[in-house]
């Protein structure tokens, strides 16, 4: 552990090993990948690169502010010239945008990013041993399909690295689909946003 | 008297040259735009990713001199998209039908880049690299190359007669073949169809989103060129329900999302690429995740995710 902390740390200060090794390392070794995390924030801060605005409560203040916004949003006067005569009212329509039901419910169309499997982070390593997720997506007017790990589990994987991968594939992801998605959302004119 | 005839000559060299001259690039993408604008047609279209073939109906026409203009997937489940003038209405199997406000429908379509010529000038280097043919139709190839790296490459194929797209493909930087959408065919009538008739007054299902101005808590130190800020808000990730602060950047082709979150517990990998050619940068610093997405080179979204500065 001593000397694979001591690895870590050049590996961390940016010296040219093994990475490949090393992340192995990471992977199987939660402990090791706890004390890299805390290297990293010492690294930083020696580097002076935490800053103050970076706090960690970041997030929460995040949640409090959009907790504080309405979530349902009034409907878009949108004109129609040719007025319909069926047409329903218009609040029957509004779809709650941020609401999270309307988002999960729209990020659903949008959503058509799947794992498939699990690609290096260090693309000159070849040794068959797959190390990192590799994603992809079928466009937003492709077919949705659900999120699936299709590689075959090796064998001797262990279940928790199995679990992180899994955990990380949806966090990566929720990142595409949302990308997917705001590119439909914030495509709208730039003269209808409000300064 | 020789030097008179010399002069004629060359007059008369000159003014052939320029009648039977071949459009510039730009002529042709400027006849692209407005025939997109102008016409009535319908293309059945062919969209090819890698892993991945999905076959649509596109048509556009004019109603009442209001654009219409319909994309639907033609197997599978019914998914479908319309957009009248400025409002796109999208119909999709798992969500009830809902309605933006916008100039075009994002996905693959030949309207692409129908609006973003000062963009696609700005750019990319144009090029015209002779004929082809698409769909039985004689075309006229249109190399988009871009002038620096931190964007992918295009070939256009437009149809010689009516300037239509009839094919595009876009290549990564090592030039693997990202994307293709090709019609299978071509008509052109002078009214528009039944269906676009219909879709003018077909239900818009009203959403619009509230002005947000979220505080500046960051901005970027560097932005790749031609990339402008897009759009920029709060909200919540689905899946994770995670909170974000967001930044679109555009460069009128390629969209890239930035995300600043809270360092989550366990690091996501620094690169990940999908097989179409969307990359992710996630890149760590202090407590928060920084996250680039988009169609553009990896090295790009990297770059673009070590450029947050806290204000």
């Amino acid at each position: 552990m001593a000397h694979s902390n001591e690895t870590l740390s050049s590996f961390i200060d940016g010296e040219e090993l093994s990475s490949k090794s090393i992340l192995d390392q990471l992977a199987q070794e939660p402990e090791l990948a706890k004390t890299f995390e805390r290297y990293h924030t010492i690294g930083d801060a020696m580097r002076d690169e935490v800053s103050p605005a970076f706090s960690l409560d970041f997030a929460d203040k995040v949640a409090a502010a959009i907790d504080a916004e309405p979530t349902i949003i009034a409907p878009a006067q949108i004109s129609e010239p040719h007025t319909n005569k069926t047409a329903k009212p218009k609040t029957a329509e509004v779809i709650p945008f941020f609401g999270k039901l309307g988002q999960y419910g729209i990020a659903a169309s949008v959503a058509a990013a799947m794992v498939i499997g699990v690609q290096q982070l260090n693309n000159s390593a070849v040794d068959g041993q797959q190390d990192f997720p590799v994603l992809q997506t079928i466009p937003t007017g492709g077919y949705a399909s659900p999120v699936s790990f299709q590689a075959a589990p090796q064998n001797e994987l262990r279940q928790e690295l199995k679990q992180q991968r899994i955990e990380q594939q949806r966090r990566m992801n929720a990142y595409i689909k949302d990308h997917l998605l705001q590119q439909r959302l914030k495509s709208q004119n730039e003269v209808q946003q409000p300064q | 008297m020789q030097a008179h005839h010399l002069i004629i000559g060359v007059f008369s060299l000159l003014t052939s040259l320029t009648s039977f001259a071949e459009k510039t690039p730009q002529q042709w993408l400027t006849s692209m735009e407005q025939a997109h604008q102008q016409l009535n047609f319908k293309l059945p279209l062919v969209h090819l990713e890698r892993d991945h073939v999905q076959t649509y109906a596109f048509e556009h026409g004019l109603v009442d001199e209001q654009e219409v203009v319909y994309i639907a997937s033609l197997s599978g489940p019914i998914r479908h998209s319309y957009r009248v003038d400025d409002v796109v209405t999208y119909v999709e199997p798992e969500t009830k039908p809902y309605s933006i406000n916008g100039p075009k429908i994002v996905g693959p379509s030949p309207m692409k880049f129908v609006g973003k010529l000062s963009q696609i000038e700005q750019n990319y280097s144009l090029t015209a690299l002779g004929k082809g043919r698409i769909a039985g139709r004689i075309t006229q190839l249109i190399r988009l190359k871009s002038k620096d790296k931190h964007r992918f490459n295009y070939i256009l194929w437009l149809d010689q007669q009516t300037s239509i797209v009839l094919r595009y493909d876009l290549f990564d930087l090592e030039n693997n073949l990202l994307e293709q959408v090709q019609a299978v065919g071509l008509s052109v009538s002078e009214q528009p169809s039944a269906n676009l008739v219909k879709l003018k007054n077909a239900s818009k299902f009203d959403v619009s989103t509230a002005a947000k101005n979220p505080p500046q808590r960051w901005s970027l130190s560097w932005t790749p060129s031609g990339y402008t800020p897009q759009s920029r808000d709060n909200h919540r990730l689905m899946i994770t329900s995670k909170h974000v602060d967001y930044l679109l950047l555009s460069d009128g082709l390629s969209d890239v999302s930035v995300y600043v979150s809270k360092a989550g517990e366990l690091p996501l990998p620094e690169k990940a690429i999908t097989k179409n050619g969307i990359a992710m940068a996630n890149h760590h610093q202090g407590n928060i995740d920084i996250t680039v997405v988009g169609r553009i080179p990896y090295d790009t979204a990297l770059r673009l995710s070590r450029s947050v500065t806290a204000n």
